[in-house]
């Protein structure tokens, strides 16, 4: 167990962790009230919980935390707050994954001791190896390890650690990445226990929460008709037939192989749909892992793991893998999607 | 001379109350009771009752001895209103985590002495274990399976290693483990601690995997070394690296050695047959599983699914425990074969007589014979 004592957490690391309970503790003693985020003073700590907001609508990177510790973990409260009201689960998990994307970035280059006390406040039990096997010096409940593994494959399989005695040996990036796993949780619980019943909104919050939902809806509804149209026959235009086929497949809810998979999603990707939109693409289908695809989507998308974006495969690639359904004349399914849009906005022209 | 009057299914009903009424609170063994769904099939009815809870054990126990059902279940899960009727309006809360293990999914030699199947197809029928009929190739094939001392020597073995992963590997004391006979062909092990009530599927299926040695991958596990490849982790290693290690020991006598991949795959093979543990894995996986309740009895077979200590399985007791039902040796009469062996009797083709627990069990499972009494 991690003494308090040991690690002295500095003002500036509860900015960057404004979950743990001494953050949270201390804006209490702050005797904040709703309405006074409506008074000048308080203005920056709602615009700042707006942005987030925004940021998880629009599927992007959060903003770094505010350098005034108060206002971060205010800000921070009342998004939880403002999304609780908005009350949508894909939203939420929305700011779950960017907030906890932010976090395991800090928590990574924490010294050993900050870490394992941060982690220890998310629940996840984790010590500091007696001594260093292999290069690991940290070790991490079993039980802990499995709820929280970004993926059952490769090195993080169970099967391939060394594993001893109920703990699982790991190295820093590695406990950060379970504590980003962790962090998500986290987030969607406590926005789920919250109760707002009996919470009188002041009138500018209620107008912030009504613009924060429609906008949320207007941004549903592009991602669904950027879908629903690529189901439709409008895509047979636009998207060539191997992707139109699997996106069908997709829809109609059979099993369709990784390979396809990676080809839509780096197709989508690469005609300028961010992570967020291929997921919502992903969510219909009825076997559905969000973790597991969004570890997927976003390893194409180069945000894991060696960071190099992922192009989708050529016509001769996708021949191979058995994808390729036509033989459109084209040597990638890109050409063909830019070649059919350039034909139609001539069209257009004449 | 006494009339003769013969066992049937609703004469068993009986048998099986006389076995309720002696039961007491002390027999029955579920924590957290009252947040467990119960479901009963009776012997009068068809069908199965559930969505059932009891506010305490004392309740539970009425019920069985009033009714007397001939199967007993309750949920591995924990639900804030157990007995509500849809799903998710249970309010799930954590589930047990339990491992299934079933002769039915082990190949044994014995099956061929008590195992029959039937082609829905043909109707050719047979001895032993097929998944095709070898007549008509059809695969509609209708089982009737029976346990016998090997089977549940198979399946302890399999308990043995499970305990020794369970321990060795999951940090779980043997206290943390609850095992049971199944009432027919293995064994249950249930694990309650708090630490795995709150595991979701997808860890839940990574835990089986690790179990059965699933998606092991040599190259992950491998490191190129001097020309050949040399376990990422050696000799005094531990989980999957230490078992691995162990089985090359075994084979060529050096437990850290440079070797090919032909040849380590040989090795991987080999440690994972010996040490893989063969779970039925669609128990673990499910949160919301039904599970005999220990101490009750198994409609088809009149055993007792006795809870049992690592030490007792390795002392090799074992139909004492489960028969509840007498040795009394009593008359029947078959109206086709049986099987050659079941629990720990051999049946040659003559005998005219059987221990009464034994006749009882062919009785229930379906085997064509009659039970005078
Ligand atoms: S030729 Fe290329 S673009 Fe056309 S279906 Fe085959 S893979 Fe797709
Ligand atoms: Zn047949
Ligand atoms: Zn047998």
């Amino acid at each position: 167990m991690p003494l308090k004592a040991e690690v002295i957490l500095s003002i500036t690391d509860l900015s960057k962790y404004p979950f743990i309970p001494e953050a949270l503790e201390r804006v209490k003693t702050l005797g904040i009230e709703l309405t006074d985020f409506t008074a000048k003073p308080l203005k920056g700590i709602v615009e700042r919980a707006a942005t987030y907001v925004r940021a998880a609508i629009d599927g992007v990177e959060l903003p770094p935390p505010s350098e005034d510790i108060d206002e971060e973990v205010l800000s921070f409260a009342l998004t939880l707050l403002l999304l609780k009201v908005i009350g949508d689960r894909m939203l939420t998990r929305r700011f779950a994954v960017a907030f906890s994307k932010r976090t395991g970035a800090f928590m990574a280059g924490e010294d050993n001791g900050k870490l394992v006390y941060i982690l220890d406040k998310l629940n996840l039990k984790i010590l500091k190896a007696s001594e260093t096997k292999y290069g690991y010096d940290h070790k991490v409940n079993i039980f802990d390890y499995v709820n929280n593994i970004p993926e059952g494959k490769g090195s993080w399989k169970l099967v391939h650690r060394l594993v001893e005695k109920g703990w699982v040996y790991v190295n820093k990036y590695e406990a950060a990445r379970l504590g980003e796993e962790a962090l998500k949780e986290h987030i969607e619980n406590k926005i789920d226990e919250m109760k707002i019943e009996d919470v009188q909104f002041p009138d500018e919050l209620y107008s912030l929460i009504e613009g924060l939902s429609s906008e949320w809806g207007r941004r549903l509804k592009s991602i669904r008709e950027a879908w629903a149209m690529t189901v439709q026959g409008s895509s047979e235009e636009a998207f060539p037939p191997c992707i139109a086929t699997i996106i069908s497949n997709v829809k109609a809810g059979k099993n369709v192989p990784h390979s396809a998979r990676f080809a839509l999603a780096s197709f989508l990707l690469s005609v300028g749909m961010n992570v967020e939109d291929v997921l919502s693409v992903f969510s219909s289908a009825p076997d559905f892992n969000e973790k597991i695809a969004r570890y997927q989507v976003e390893h194409i998308a180069g945000r894991r793991g060696s960071g190099k974006k992922y192009l989708p495969y050529k016509c001769e690639n996708m021949r191979t893998l058995g994808l390729c359904v036509a033989d459109c004349k084209v040597k990638h399914p890109l050409m063909y999607y830019w070649m059919t849009l350039r034909r139609r906005s001539k069209k257009e022209e004449k | 001379m006494m009339e003769k009057a013969q066992l049937t299914l609703s004469s068993a009903k009986g048998l099986f109350q006389s076995y309720y009424k002696q039961l007491t609170v002390g027999d029955i063994v579920v924590s957290s009771l009252s947040k467990r769904e119960f479901a009963f099939s009776y012997f009068d009815e068809g069908g199965m009752h559930r969505h059932i809870s009891f506010e305490e054990t004392g309740k539970l126990l009425n019920h069985l001895r009033a009714s007397s059902p001939k199967h007993v279940y309750y949920s591995t899960a924990y639900y804030l209103y157990p007995s509500a009727k849809d799903m998710d309006a249970k309010g799930w809360e954590g589930a047990d985590l339990v491992f299934d293990i079933d002769v039915d999914h082990i190949e044994t030699d014995c099956k061929s002495a008590h195992d029959q199947w039937r082609c829905k197809t043909c109707n050719t029928s047979g001895w032993g274990n097929v998944k095709a009929c070898p007549h008509c190739g059809g695969e509609a094939i209708e089982k009737r399976t029976w346990v016998c001392e090997t089977c549940i020597n198979v399946a302890r073995d399999e308990v043995f290693k499970l305990v020794e992963m369970l321990e060795m590997d999951f940090g779980l004391s043997l206290h943390e483990l609850f095992i049971t006979f199944s009432g027919h062909r293995g064994f249950h092990i249930h694990v309650e601690s708090p630490a795995v009530r709150v595991l979701n599927q997808d860890a839940r299926r990574e835990l089986i995997d690790y179990v059965k040695g699933l998606g092991i991958d040599i190259r992950v596990m491998l490191v190129k070394n001097k020309g050949g490849f040399k376990l990422r982790y050696g000799a005094n290693s531990s989980g999957w690296y230490a078992r691995i290690s162990r089985w090359a020991l075994f084979m060529l006598g050096a437990e850290d050695p440079v070797l090919n991949l032909r040849d380590w795959e040989k090795i991987f093979i080999g440690s994972m047959k010996k040490e893989a543990v063969a779970i039925d894995e669609n128990v673990t996986i499910d949160t919301k599983r039904l599970i005999r309740l220990p101490n009750s009895l198994h409609g088809k077979t009149g055993l007792k699914a006795a809870p049992f200590t690592v030490n007792e399985l390795e002392k090799g007791e074992f139909i004492e425990k489960v028969k509840v039902f007498s040795k009394e040796e009593i008359k029947i009469s078959t109206g086709g074969e049986l099987p050659k062996k079941v629990l720990d009797l051999e049946i040659s083709s003559t005998s005219r007589t059987l221990p009464f627990y034994v006749a009882l069990y062919l009785m229930l499972n379906g085997a064509p014979i009659k039970i005078n009494v």
